[in-house]
């Protein structure tokens, strides 16, 4: 019987931020999901995962607790010889301060932070465009860009990669032939190094592993999960690798 | 190496001690800062805690400054460039191998890179100290 999203991860006693940091999945997205929105086809992997749980056991869409009863407010008593009140003051009408939009926090005269031109570059790549392009799109060299105008051709970018997205045909690789990346910690499995291991356990082939102090391991994998995999090393016995102290591995052999 | 990676390093060199006793020792009410130095993408901004936690850990400031212009997001960029541009990358990683190869794929947990002699390594991002390509 699947559970709701909370509920399971209640079960684990983990925190949506928790959540959110193991699975790679916003945490705005795990509220939202966790109110009833349906999880989405590229997510619910990642949520498992997260939760050692089989996808079968998450509810696509969670059903929201219900509603708590309202609290009925007994009406004041009202003496009979009341006298009427006095009407109160009207409050002074709030003048609203004009809004700022999100990129006008940028310092107008201020150059261009790295990170923005990086962020700009890699906005680009996304939609298939390399420096040369950003450059002659921006007008002048990157280095002389503002920090207004750095927001001004990202936002660019991320309009063009929203058309992009849009319009992109089921089972298109994309420009980039990589999407759907998310910040996950990086000792964590993501899509290529899954794909990676189950191949090569299917296959059961066997690996070599350097670890962080240079020493070596061999074996068969018999099994991973986000944080560690399992080999079965040729005496028969079965050791399991933390991913943080491994640090690469490759078939024996020329594969 | 992100200064992230790093500080996840030295936490467990130091025998995995948990986060809150790192916040508390150099008085970090929110533990939360402490953890989030420890998840970032992107640089730290908070030089104050990167002072602290180099206190903490008896590592020079400059040290943790100086892995802190190394982010996973610019290594990200660095690995997407070369495989674009199929160029050859060199990563040193924390035991002190350096190793050369054209980079295959990527994904946010490791590289794949392809060696001159054919073979297939899976290097983990988190072990690769500095780059050049």
């Amino acid at each position: 019987m699947p559970e709701n999203l909370e509920t399971l991860r209640k079960q684990r006693n983990m925190k949506a931020g928790q959540l959110a940091a193991k699975s790679g999945v916003p945490i705005k997205q795990i509220a939202a999901y966790e109110k009833g929105e349906r999880i989405k086809v590229a997510d619910m992997p990642k949520l498992a995962r997260a939760l050692f749980v089989d996808e079968s056991q998450i509810n696509w869409v969670s059903v929201p607790p219900p509603p708590p009863k309202p609290v009925v407010e007994k009406p004041p008593k009202v003496a009979a010889t009341a006298e009427p009140q006095a009407e109160t003051p009207e409050k002074p009408e709030r003048t609203e301060k004009p809004r700022r939009s999100k990129w006008q926090k940028s310092k107008p005269g201020l150059p261009a932070r790295p990170s923005q031109i990086d962020h700009a570059l890699m906005m680009a790549a996304k939609v298939g465009e390399d420096e040369t392009a950003v450059t002659e799109k921006a007008g002048k060299p990157l280095a002389e860009l503002t920090q207004t105008e750095a927001s001004h051709l990202i936002m660019t970018y991320q309009k063009a990669w929203l058309e992009y997205k849009k319009s992109r045909v089921p089972g298109d690789p994309g420009i980039r032939g990589n999407q759907g990346k998310r910040a996950l910690t990086p000792e964590a499995v993501d899509r290529y190094e899954m794909e990676y291991l189950q191949a090569r356990q299917e296959a059961g082939d066997e690996l070599t592993f350097t670890l962080f102090d240079g020493s070596v391991r061999h074996g068969r994998i018999t099994g991973f999960s986000p944080y560690a995999i399992t080999i079965q090393q040729p005496d028969g016995g079965e050791t399991t690798l933390q991913k943080l102290g491994i640090a690469y591995y490759s078939v024996i052999g020329n594969q | 190496m992100s200064l992230s990676d790093h500080l996840r390093y030295l936490r467990a060199m130091r025998g995995g001690v948990a986060i809150d006793e790192v916040a508390h020792a150099v008085g970090i009410e929110k533990v939360i800062a402490a953890n989030m130095a420890e998840k970032q993408y992107r640089p730290v901004a908070d030089d104050t805690l990167i002072e602290k936690l180099a206190a903490y850990y008896g590592r020079p400031l400059e040290e943790f400054q100086w892995h802190n212009t190394r982010s996973r997001k610019q290594f990200t960029y660095f690995i997407n460039k070369a495989m674009q541009k199929e160029t050859a990358v060199s990563l040193v990683l924390r035991h002190g191998e350096t190793i050369t190869g054209m980079v295959e794929d990527w994904d946010m947990a490791c590289v794949a890179l392809r060696l001159a002699d054919g073979r297939l390594l899976v290097v983990q991002r988190h072990a690769v100290v500095d780059w050049s390509g």
